[in-house]
């Protein structure tokens, strides 16, 4: 396959001061060690809870973090398109108050072509603004004359009137109610069709995942720990922490409550964080081995892989 | 018929604002009984809270209650002066808010957030004070009860937080506990672990519980009945399980079938066009005729539709339902 992201032993740290005048400085370990590739025209889920390292995973793709260690690679740069854009979660702090809409889309076509003379950008930004759902007369307003969602309609054709290779969206719904939100899920769906365009969809909510992406991978305290195809996730997680997840996540059934694996809350063995596997203290399969040595991944079906020993010790 | 926990009739309240009087809730009407769960769902500026919080007396001075009235217990809420109020808050009726951050007074220990409760509603103090906080803190399932005890809110996780608010709400042992979002802040798996010890706990008590979210797949999983609201009217109320089976009313069913669900298979969501409509001169009629696909013209935007008893306690109100 033809991947246009190419992740290497990602890290990223950052320093926590200690309040201590000359205390010593803490790290914390938002991404430790991300093995990823983005493939062209694929639609990859990102879900994990909130801390597990999504959004610092998300900027670092897009370049607004320097790694710690490890490399990103891109490809395709010579096609002349626009690397990646963004849409963020919140619609309201993303879009400059003081510029128009019109002003807002044209931006990243001048970047591209390099050029400040704006009107011949009209009718570009007028087909991009219909493909969202937008209208000619709105062309000339203010982000606050419009709702969350058409808002976040703006901040999609701000991303991707410049035919990006791929598009990172940072929960982009989570601030936008049901029916609204099924609007916009939707339209990005309906964008990205058969195109080559690629997306990463960082959420919390595995839902809306799953409705968007045909890849998913899970994070867990800044490691990946499962990725798979979309329904393979659903069908056969093999990851505990996976499994874990969505058994809590919520769903419309008549069978009420009985649903959440439960575990027993053991107490956590900081050696085994640093050592071994991250997931330790809380797993039900553990082994001896994941105490002393970090999992390897492994690949359990062909586009299924997981870091955890005992999976891989039970197919051996 | 067994006497009403809680009844709400002919709710209205409207809201000062800059922009004229916001119509926030429509004459609305809802009972709770005793040992029930009952969840208010709805999006986002469909008067759920504002419901919750006129129970309480807790809506600020902008504004007004237009008409209707609350029974507690068959006793008038709306007539109770503020020191009753203050009796009954985090007494007979407690509540727990979407934030535990900003519901924990932050330069107070976690213990003197729940001794205070207990020493304004009954009295105890000093030792007994202290040891009634450590067991509710116990109950709630706070590992190291005694340690917590001592500690500041923000040395605690979100879900601890929210598990001391829940232990603060529970300490007088209320009849009806408003849970507002509770869940909403937390992550889907400290929000089960909270969820399921709520569900526990109202099991081993008598207590009803109020339950407002925007999430379906919540009050499905907990709730006896569900109140379905839109642009502050209520639009279906009934059993979960029959209304999940059978949506009567089509503000219900497209909201159904917007929800992306991990047990959906790869089916088209159903959009619901529009936004919900400012509630300055609302829509007139059923508020939902704006953006409803099946709208009779010349009567859902004229008056509000009759109830229509679809089973025993399955209720909804809409046009289409009768000729």
């Amino acid at each position: 396959m033809d991947s246009i992201v190419s992740i290497r032993g990602l890290k990223k740290y950052f320093p926590v001061k200690s309040e201590a005048l000359f205390g010593k400085t803490t790290w914390n370990k938002a991404i430790d060690g991300i093995d990823l590739e983005i493939q062209r025209g694929e639609a990859l889920g990102v879900v994990g809870e909130s801390g597990s390292g999504k959004t610092t995973l998300g900027k670092l793709i897009l370049g607004l973090h320097a790694p710690t260690e490890g490399t990103i690679d891109y490809r395709g740069h010579d096609t002349g398109r626009m690397q990646s854009s963004v849409v963020f979660q919140d619609p309201f702090s993303s879009l400059n108050p003081r510029q128009t809409v019109f002003d807002i889309v044209k931006e990243p076509l001048e970047s591209v072509r390099g050029t400040r003379r704006g009107q011949g950008f009209r009718q570009t930004i007028l087909d991009i603004l219909n493909l969202v759902g937008l209208s000619e007369e709105q062309m000339f307003r203010y982000p606050h004359e419009f709702s969350g969602g058409q808002r976040q309609r703006i901040a999609i054709a701000r991303a991707i009137v410049a035919k990006p290779l791929f598009i990172v969206f940072d929960e982009p719904t989570s601030g936008l109610d049901v029916s609204v939100q099924a609007q916009i899920l939707n339209l990005l769906k309906e964008l990205k069709g058969n195109s080559d365009l690629s997306y990463v969809f960082i959420s919390h909510n595995i839902g809306v995942v799953k409705y968007i992406c045909s890849r998913i991978a899970v994070m867990y305290r800044g490691k990946i720990v499962e990725t798979s195809g979309n329904q393979e996730l659903f069908d056969n997680p093999l990851h505990p922490y996976s499994q874990h997840l969505l058994s809590a996540v919520p769903v419309i059934d008549e069978t009420r409550m009985s649903k959440i694996i439960e575990f027993e809350a053991k107490a956590a063995d900081e050696a085994a964080v640093s050592n071994g596997c991250i997931y330790y203290s809380k797993c039900p399969i553990r082994r001896d081995i994941c105490r002393e040595k970090p999992p390897q991944r492994f690949d359990a079906t062909e586009g299924h892989s997981v870091y955890c020993w005992a999976r891989e010790l039970d197919q051996r | 018929m067994e006497e009403k926990l809680l009844e709400v009739k002919d709710l209205s309240v409207a809201f000062n604002s800059y922009l004229g009087v916001a119509e926030v809730l429509d004459r609305i009407s809802y009972s709770v009984d005793e040992n029930q769960w009952l969840g208010i769902a709805g999006e986002s500026g469909c008067g759920k809270t504002v419901s919750a919080f006129s129970l309480l007396k807790l809506l600020p001075e902008a504004a007004m209650i237009r008409n209707g009235e609350i029974l507690f217990k068959g006793e008038s809420i709306l007539d109770k002066s503020e020191r009753e109020m203050r009796k009954l808050r985090g007494g007979e009726i407690s509540i727990v808010f979407q934030e535990p951050q900003s519901a924990l007074n932050p330069s107070k220990r976690v213990g003197e957030n729940i001794v205070e409760s207990l020493r304004l509603h009954q009295g105890i103090r000093g030792e007994e004070a202290k040891r009634r906080a450590i067991q509710m803190l116990d109950l709630v399932k706070i590992p190291q009860p005694r340690v917590r005890f001592s500690q500041f809110p923000h040395e605690l996780s979100g879900g601890m937080q929210q598990r001391v608010c829940i232990a603060i709400a529970l300490a007088c042992h209320p009849s009806l506990l408003i849970a507002d979002e509770f869940t909403t802040s937390l992550d889907v798996t400290t929000q089960q672990e909270i969820l399921k010890l709520v569900v526990d706990l109202q099991r081993q008590s008598t207590m009803s519980v109020l339950f407002i979210t925007h999430d379906l797949a919540l009050i499905s999983e907990c709730c006896d009945e569900l109140i379905i609201m839109y642009a502050g009217q209520i639009m279906e109320r009934g059993k979960v399980d029959r209304v999940f089976r059978n949506p009567s009313h089509p503000y219900t069913r497209l909201l159904l079938n917007a929800i992306p669900s991990i047990s959906r298979k790869d089916e088209k969501l159903n959009s619901i066009d529009g936004s919900v409509p400012g509630l300055v001169n609302p829509p007139k009629g059923c508020r939902f005729h704006t953006r409803c696909k099946q709208k009779i013209p010349g009567r859902c935007d004229v008056v509000f539709p009759r109830e229509t008893a679809i089973d025993e306690t399955h209720r909804a109100w809409c046009h289409l339902l009768y000729t």
